[in-house]
């Protein structure tokens, strides 16, 4: 070593870090190579709201009655099933390892991760609710009801899955627990945005309860990503 | 406590502090691994961390990273009591996704500190790892040796600028012997440009200057319950070469800012 060559003051280093366009193209490119596991959960969606017309049978009036909080459970389940590979991966091959110790924002991780598998996930699911018309007899205007309860709702849904899964990530077989900690929290959101479709249907104003969901989606997505890094950052404790 | 053969060697003072320990405690949920642990990490140094299985080597490293917290002792990083620091750290998580591409998972890894390497870059440093022509290729499709060296590709591209700590937990595992002497060769480059290396490795590192031996911190239950002290004497006698000065610990200057870290570190 020469010593001649080393700095003999203190030359403080700060880390540049990853910026939020990278983060973003990284998160981008792993949900876009991994193709199989967010089509599994749309196919689900899928199945259950074909299956539901094919056992009901010819009956309108009862199909119409249904297609809403039909959807809906579809969506929700579809949306649970979907959150087993949120942090898992990362966890396993050590993504959450690096980014912690390049000292790099994990809210903002979690937040740009949870944003694409929305889109992914609920985006998709809230266009493919669109086949309730074909198939429930909806109206469009229903089923444009639907569309925007299922956009608006499912924010606060995902964030939910994703505390749950965050909180089982150092258990063995924590996907199992998910949607037994997830779903009955998401039960207020399945009843407020089925009420609100209901009520555009007879008629009356459901955008107060649409308003409320809103509200709900929005304060968990401002305050879900902190709890959320905390949690990851626990995972290595056990 | 065995403060009287604690012990490491160096090899200068004349260096600016990177990174200093005192009186840490390396602990597992909470189980003590060792106690009292004091290092004095200056510019230009290669610190090999020696110690039987079981001594906290890899546990110490996680705590300095910030993966892991740090409940008791002080830390000083660049002068300044800092928690968490941001080294570069290398370990048996190696941060590579298997679904993406040799060359984007290697981006991620550089881009992390700040790095935008360019084409040509990313090219050499894969040549350096003898990955040449595996840009594009998926990283499900490598071996183990081959998934390491990607991770591994990064300490050719990084500098002191970036971080003038490297902590690297067994980075010689699963590499061939041309491989690791290049990875020392980077290292000696790393620390005469002014970094500072804490590293861990089972096989010996010609270029470090400097060792800690984690054995003598054990706590003193461990010596009879958990192991056995002249084993781990002996096991970690074989890195420490003959040459190296032995000094006192307690004589060890430590800048006098401090940080105590808590429980409430995480």
């Amino acid at each position: 070593m020469t010593s001649s060559t080393v700095n003999s003051t203190h030359r403080t280093v700060v880390p540049v870090g990853i910026t939020t366009t990278d983060l973003w193209r990284r998160e981008w490119q792993v949900k876009q190579q991994g193709a199989v596991q967010w089509l599994y959960p749309l196919v689900l969606f899928l199945v259950i709201i074909t299956l539901f017309p094919l056992a009901v049978g010819s009956e309108p009036q009862l199909l119409h009655r249904l297609g809403v909080p039909a959807v809906w459970i579809a969506a929700l389940l579809s949306l649970v099933m979907g959150v087993d590979g949120l942090f898992k991966p990362a966890m396993d091959n050590g993504t959450l390892a690096q980014l912690v110790v390049s000292r790099t924002s994990l809210p903002l991780w979690v937040l740009i991760r949870l944003t694409i598998h929305w889109i992914f996930s609920s985006g998709l699911v809230a266009l493919l609710s669109l086949l309730a018309v074909p198939l429930f007899g909806l109206s469009w205007g229903e089923a444009g009801a639907l569309l925007a309860s299922i956009l608006v709702g499912s924010p606060m849904l995902l964030m939910l899955s994703a505390i749950a899964s965050s909180l089982t990530l150092s258990l063995k077989n924590g996907a199992v627990l998910v949607p037994l900690i997830a779903l009955p929290l998401q039960l207020p959101v399945l009843i407020f945005a089925t009420g609100a479709v209901d009520l555009y249907a007879t008629g009356l104003n459901g955008l107060p309860i649409l308003a409320l969901l809103g509200a709900g989606s929005i304060i968990s997505v401002l305050i879900m990503p902190w709890v959320i890094a905390m949690t990851l950052k626990m995972a290595w404790l056990n | 406590m065995h403060s009287n053969n604690r012990s490491f060697s160096e090899s200068s003072h004349s260096t600016p502090t990177v990174l200093a320990l005192q009186d840490i405690t390396i602990q597992r949920g909470d189980f003590p691994l060792c106690e009292g642990v004091t290092l004095s990490l200056h510019s230009g140094e290669i610190c090999h961390l020696v110690g039987a299985n079981g001594t906290g080597k890899t546990t110490l490293l996680m705590q300095l990273a910030g993966l892991l917290p740090l409940l008791e002792g002080k830390v000083i990083y660049q002068g300044q009591p800092t928690l968490p620091i941001a080294p570069l750290y290398v370990s048996h998580q190696l941060g590579i996704h298997p679904s993406l591409t040799v060359k984007q998972n290697l981006t991620f890894l550089l881009n992390l500190y700040g790095i935008k390497p360019t084409a040509q870059q990313i090219e050499n440093a894969l040549d350096w790892v003898d990955l040449s022509g595996f840009e594009n290729m998926g990283s499900n499709q490598l071996s183990a040796g081959q998934t390491r060296r990607v991770t591994l590709a990064r300490l050719y591209l990084m500098r002191v600028e970036q971080t003038p700590l490297w902590l690297l937990d067994e980075p010689f595992t699963a590499l061939d012997v041309s491989m690791v002497a290049r990875l020392q060769q980077r290292l000696q480059d790393f620390a005469n440009s002014g970094g500072a290396v804490l590293m861990t490795s089972h096989q010996p590192v010609e270029v470090a200057n400097k060792s800690l031996n984690l054995s003598d911190y054990l706590p003193d239950y461990s010596s009879d319950d958990f192991l056995s002290s002249d084993e781990s004497a002996d096991y970690s006698s074989n890195f420490l070469s003959e040459d190296e000065n032995t000094i006192n610990t307690d004589n060890d200057s430590l800048h006098n800012e401090s940080l105590h870290h808590d429980k409430g570190t995480w």
